[in-house]
């Protein structure tokens, strides 16, 4: 019988993901092309989840009518297919996939800035070593393109690569960029409900969480965005991402915004670094100004918008510029008056003269069935202002935008979350600078970290 | 501290006396999910709990006028199918997340015995095919029945799995009837299933009930979609 290793190493599938009979299967596994792993595994007299690592509460009981009996399930990692106790997972004990040794696989021409040549030089080197590397640019670094020399070399390798980043948006966005720079290659999108599900190609581009699919995968796993929510704060996505890796195996953490452990491995010199404190454009990253509102919390929970708002609106430097205002929660999105945002209208016909009123300006959050279109149509300029949650506080780039947040001193936006959204405005080489503007009843701690951090950042941009 | 099923939140639930006794019914849900199921009100269609008027609907009055013309006495159902209440039963059903069914068991449980108080009724689930119970490895109309506590008889089966959702209603209204009698089916049932949409589906096997038997049968179901 013939399988092709591409499409089943590196992984541990349940059942319904193999597509075969069960005469084709047992056959399988009599030519040990295949060998049963148990779902569950008891350590101690403690039960496991073979997959995410998930113990109790994640465990939970099923009266199961296929095996009749009452056992575990894991709830834990259940998008991704229900892990049962009285199944197995099937891992690839067959010949060795052959990943495809190219020659010359890079196709992207651009030029790299020289602080984006040292990263790429230092990502490159650490993939042949099979390393450990964090790379930190700042927003608009431009570190995409900081991977591609270090992806060409690991092909030519014949190695496998994954790319996880925590946001589907970012996947989605990405593909067609990996897919032009390396076209002779096969390169995968895998995000929940994404149209290719196989995970068989050599360059997997994933959400963090696709990560439990596989298992001693790749010799190159690129991290993105290590700081970000729910990466930093969901233990089973370490798990994933260890399980994911060949015993060998080169890892390039990216981030724009280290949280206090990489901070701390920086400086312990355990995790080798690189910094990348320069945009590709060259100017420096714009510096939050800071307005203080008397009233602001009260205004905002009977949905009205702050005058200091308003005022700024009227005052901004360049009155074209689209303009991004976040808000702390869903509720006070929600909550928002028509009067409120009608109030805004006049500010928008300076940005997107002889449009229709309808569009012009938007609210946007996690759950909202048409985020992907409203992101979009901000993105084709035929809306003027989003009013938003913090779902578009990384990854997502729009060229020429200024930067306002509404209570500012919230708990939910924290060092890192300011630094990002403050990293949205001057992008683009054209319009290189933005303005952007905490809006405040009090300052936090997190607001001047944000501030000190990112005036850090420039002043060693300026030093090099 | 407890996690709530619905979002995986930590909550505090407040004991009560009747924790006390049934500690199993320390709600599983959070405040904010539990006030996301919205209740049917008893004013809608009282043939079918449509919440539209309070006279008969005009679902039921074509059922009338076809061949399963009273072989549903009634149906009962609990919640409306608003979106928090779809992407739950999703969840439940077809990522088969079987924990989050339990959630239903004491409100189902009150309200069949408001309907169908007398001991002479006894619930009859909606089967699952063969392959959709080797997928999920659990019916949900049969966790249902089972919340009742009510004798319980599985009597009917699927004479082959073909996916309904991809017929469209015509065709389901005029195909074969995909149930099969099993054995003896008893003389007051109550059919017991997840939804109840178009009826189509309880009214085939209230069909093959009526032709083997049963005097009365109703439906009684979870949600109204
Ligand atoms: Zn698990
Ligand atoms: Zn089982
Ligand atoms: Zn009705």
């Amino acid at each position: 019988m013939e399988l092709d290793p591409k499409r089943y190493a590196g992984k541990r599938l349940l059942r319904r993901e193999i597509p075969l009979s069960t005469t084709a299967l047992r056959e399988a596994l009599q030519h040990q092309y295949f060998k049963q792993i148990p779902t569950l595994r008891k350590e101690k007299n403690i039960l496991y989840c073979n997959r995410c690592n998930a113990t109790q509460p994640h465990l939970q009981n099923i009266n199961c009518q296929n095996c009749g009996s009452t056992h575990l399930y894991c709830r834990n990692c259940i998008q991704m297919g229900r892990v049962s106790y009285c199944e197995f997972f099937y891992e690839w004990a067959g010949p060795n996939p052959d990943w495809h040794i190219h020659n010359n696989p890079c196709a992207w021409e651009g030029e790299l800035t020289k602080h984006q040549q040292i990263a790429a030089d230092a990502i490159d080197q650490t993939m042949k070593q099979n390393g450990k590397l964090l790379v930190h640019a700042v927003c608009g670094a431009g570190k995409t393109e900081m991977l591609f020399q270090g992806i060409a070399t690991s092909l030519q390798q014949g190695k496998r690569i994954c790319l996880a980043t925590p946001r589907a948006d970012v996947v989605r966005e990405l593909l067609p960029r990996f897919q032009q720079a390396f076209p002779t290659v096969t390169v995968q999108a895998l995000y929940g409900g994404s149209p290719d599900k196989t995970g068989d190609g050599q360059l997997i581009l994933a959400t963090t969480h696709q990560l439990l699919r596989f298992y001693h995968a790749f010799d190159v796993l690129i991290i993105d965005e290590i700081d970000a929510f729910p990466f930093h704060a969901d233990p089973m996505l370490h798990v994933a991402s260890e399980k994911a890796k060949k015993q060998t195996c080169a890892s390039i953490f990216l981030t724009a915004t280290p949280r206090q452990k990489e901070k701390r491995q920086i400086a312990a010199k355990t995790l080798p670094h690189v910094f990348v404190p320069v945009r590709f454009h060259g100017q420096p990253l714009p510096v939050p100004a800071s307005k203080l509102c008397f009233g602001l919390h009260k205004q905002l929970r009977k949905g009205t918008l702050p005058k200091g708002l308003l005022r700024w609106l009227h005052n901004r430097r360049n009155p074209t510029r689209q303009v991004l205002v976040f808000l702390p929660t869903v509720v006070l999105a929600d909550r928002l008056q028509e009067e409120a945002i009608e109030v805004l209208l006049p500010f928008t016909q300076k940005i997107l003269p002889k449009r229709e009123t309808e569009t012009l300006i938007r609210t946007v959050h996690a759950a909202d069935k048409d985020r992907e279109a409203k992101v979009q149509a901000f993105r084709n300029r035929e809306t003027a202002i989003i009013l938003t949650t913090t779902i578009l506080e990384r990854g997502v780039t729009f060229p020429s935008v200024d930067v306002a947040i509404l209570d500012a001193a919230h708990d939910v936006f924290d060092e890192a979350a300011l630094v990002q959204i403050a990293g949205r405005a001057g992008r683009s080489p054209a319009d290189p600078t933005g303005e952007v503007v905490f809006f405040h009843e009090g300052r936090s701690d997190a607001m001047d970290k944000a501030v000190r951090a990112i005036q850090v950042m420039n002043r060693r941009a300026k030093r090099l | 501290m407890n996690l709530c099923v619905g979002c995986g939140e930590a909550y505090t639930s407040r004991p009560s006396w009747s924790t006390f006794f049934w500690p199993e019914r320390i709600s599983l849900l959070c405040k904010d999910c539990e006030g996301s199921f919205h209740r049917l009100k008893d004013s809608g269609c009282p043939s079918c709990m449509k919440q539209i008027g309070s006279s008969i609907c005009s679902d039921c009055l074509k059922w009338e006028k076809t061949s399963y013309q009273g072989v549903l006495e009634k149906n009962v159902s609990l919640y409306s199918y608003e979106p928090f209440m779809q992407d739950y039963i999703a969840r439940w059903k077809y990522r088969g997340d079987y924990v989050l069914g339990k959630v239903f068991e004491v409100e189902f449980q009150k309200l069949y015995y408001q309907h169908f108080q007398d001991t002479k009724y006894e619930v009859v689930p909606i089967p699952l095919s063969a392959e959709r119970m080797a997928e999920r490895g659990f019916n949900q109309a049969g966790e249902l029945a089972a919340f009742t506590r009510a004798k319980r008889k599985d009597v009917l089966g699927r004479k082959h799995g073909e996916k309904q959702s991809k017929r469209s209603r015509l065709h389901r209204l005029t195909a074969e009837n995909p149930f099969q009698l099993l054995s003896e089916p008893p003389q007051y049932a109550v059919l017991i299933d997840d939804i109840y949409t178009t009826g189509t589906t309880l009214r085939h096997a209230a069909q093959v009930l009526q032709e083997n038997g049963t005097d009365f049968v109703a439906a009684f179901t979870l949600i109204r979609g």
